[in-house]
């Protein structure tokens, strides 16, 4: 079976700020809200069936700054904070943009270090192609993570729509490493403006 | 098949533990002494043991046998970094993290496991909390079933974590005692560790324990912890997965529950159950007070009961259940090991985030 990438959006570095004066966002981490504005940006682009559509989150740390937050303010106040607790598993994100978008199709978070954007477009493509679904979503993203040292990690956020069926898209290649330096998110990100430029 | 957890750590212990009712959780946690010491990490040793039991019973000649590996974990080997992690931040200047702590839990988790049996083929970490077992079967019966691989390997390791039982204790989600799953009394979990292990193949073959009819997922879309109040995610699991396998709901004949103990997911769960199955029309169990909650694991172990209960014709009772909570509308199985005639059960799991999954098992044809 063919498989179609259809639309991609990505975070461009735009300023978050009015998102942050929303409720809903408040409390987000940045990997829910890099990964948030990917995923509205496609949603402006194509129609997306979020009754049965997939969502495909690609992470490599996953919520490391929630993580380490919980963890830090555990060990010095001995305090265990229930909001930093719940947004730091690595399935939070993809909770949130469930939330968000309604979208009640299967949801699945994917890590597998560098090369977790491709796992994720590998198993976009696994759904689509065993006729689980007909559209999948596919979210690149790893946040940087604040106060960090000399070794900083770049931080994105890519997101793609499959599909199965051939609507003005392109023929979606077999995903073995799309990128030179395959790095958590970035290989959704890379596909998320190859197709945009190409569409 | 094979397991490794605090109620036994093979599948004949593991069945013989949860028949008997004998609970292995003790001040409210499952834990596990791991002695070989050979492993880099808990989580992996869980997994590499459970895993050599499943290829050595499904006689697979290791790496060679099996063409795709689909894992499930929720923390991987986050209890390597944690403790170094919070004791740098006691310390640590303000503004750095160093390099060495940047760590991924689940990538490396995977990247382990896949050195210990050399093997480097098409792999899936799937991550979706305490569904993520059942994702990860589902996705394999998916590729299976549509003829994508012949053979695929599915297990979930999970180990006990500062990050997680003081997690739960914060969202006031823990209980002291052995839980109480769909009782009046319930009032929260136990977490666990451990590893669960399935080696799937393609048809009809004399040595299969069991057959994977169906499989289906859902999500809530409600909120970040709790189950929508009306389960919906997990009733459209349960859709999927019994039109996946082309069953009727009377033709269930035992629902093994995700059933956590929890005043919410009980509920919700019990829910989405009468939603597709009635009020009081199939048996429901949970098995979670024998074995505790094992996050990703949790739906892998459970799957092994499901296929040892279809073995033994046998349903498992919900250990520890007295009063009955009036308001979920559940039918339980007496409080002691029933002998009925089992064609096929059904699994549940619903995790954070709004995921839910649903798994149907059907007697071998060779036992029928």
């Amino acid at each position: 079976m063919s498989v179609w990438l259809v639309a991609g959006a990505s975070y461009q570095g735009e300023s978050i700020e009015p998102l942050l004066e929303k409720p809903d966002f408040r409390r987000a981490t940045r990997n829910m809200i890099l990964s948030y504005v990917a995923v509205q940006k496609l949603n402006e682009k194509k129609p997306i069936d979020w009754n049965t559509c997939a969502l495909v989150v690609a992470t490599a740390h996953g919520e490391f700054q929630a993580t380490r937050d919980f963890l830090w303010e555990l060990e010095r106040t001995s305090t265990a904070r229930p909001l930093l607790f719940q947004n730091s598993l690595h399935n939070s994100t993809v909770g949130f943009l469930s939330r968000m978008f309604q979208a009640r199709g299967p949801v699945f978070t994917i890590s597998d270090g560098n090369f977790s954007g491709e796992r994720g477009l590998e198993l976009a493509r696994e759904l689509l192609e065993t006729g689980v679904v007909r559209q999948c979503v596919v979210v690149g993203v790893d946040g940087k993570v604040s106060e960090l040292g000399a070794a900083a990690l770049g931080e994105g956020a890519g997101a793609v729509l499959m599909t199965s069926e051939q609507s003005g898209g392109l023929p979606c290649p077999e995903f073995q490493s799309i990128t030179e330096k395959p790095y958590g998110s970035h290989a959704i990100e890379q596909l998320a403006t190859r197709v945009q430029c190409s569409l | 098949m094979g397991v490794v957890t605090c109620a036994g750590t093979n599948v004949p212990a593991f069945w013989k533990q949860a028949s008997e009712g004998l609970s292995g959780i003790r001040e409210g946690l499952g834990r596990i002494s791991l002695e070989e010491k050979a492993f880099k990490a808990k989580a992996l040793g869980f997994g590499v043991l459970a895993a050599r039991e499943a290829i050595a019973q499904a006689g697979w000649q290791g790496n060679q046998d099996f063409e795709s590996l689909y894992l499930a974990s929720t923390t991987g080997t986050i209890d390597l970094w944690e403790t170094d992690l919070m004791k740098y931040g006691l310390v640590a200047p303000a503004g750095t993290v160093p390099s060495s702590l940047l760590y991924e839990p689940l990538g490396v988790l995977k990247d382990w496991f896949c050195e210990a049996w050399d093997y480097s083929g098409p792999t899936r970490l799937v991550s979706t909390a305490c569904s993520a077992g059942t994702h990860a079967l589902g996705l394999a019966w998916h590729a299976i079933s549509s003829g994508k691989v012949s053979r695929a390997l599915v297990g979930g390791m999970e180990v006990l974590s500062r990050l997680t039982i003081d997690g739960f204790k914060c969202l006031q989600l823990l209980s002291p005692q052995t839980a109480k799953p769909f009782d009046s009394q319930r009032e929260g979990i136990n977490l666990a560790e451990g590893a669960a292990f399935l080696c799937l193949e393609q048809g009809e073959s004399p040595r299969a324990l069991a057959y994977l009819s169906g499989a289906g997922f859902g999500t809530d879309a409600h909120h970040m912890t709790a189950p929508h109040p009306e389960g919906e995610g997990l009733f459209a699991a349960l859709s999927s997965a019994l039109h996946g396998s082309e069953l009727q709901p009377n033709q269930i004949d035992w629902v093994l529950a995700h059933g956590t103990g929890s005043p919410l997911n009980d509920a919700a769960e019990s829910r989405a159950i009468t939603r597709v199955f009635g009020a009081k029309s199939v048996l429901v169990s949970s098995t979670k007070p024998i074995h505790g909650h094992m996050l990703g694991a949790t739906g892998l172990a459970e799957s092994v009961l499901c296929v040892e209960a279809l073995r033994h014709q046998e349903v498992l009772p919900t250990v520890g259940l007295t009063e009955p909570d009036p308001k979920l509308s559940l039918l339980h199985p007496m409080p002691s090991l029933t002998k009925r005639h089992l064609r096929h059960v059904l699994k549940t799991t619903s995790g954070f985030g709004g995921s839910n999954g649903a798994l149907v098992f059907s007697q071998s044809r060779v036992n029928r």
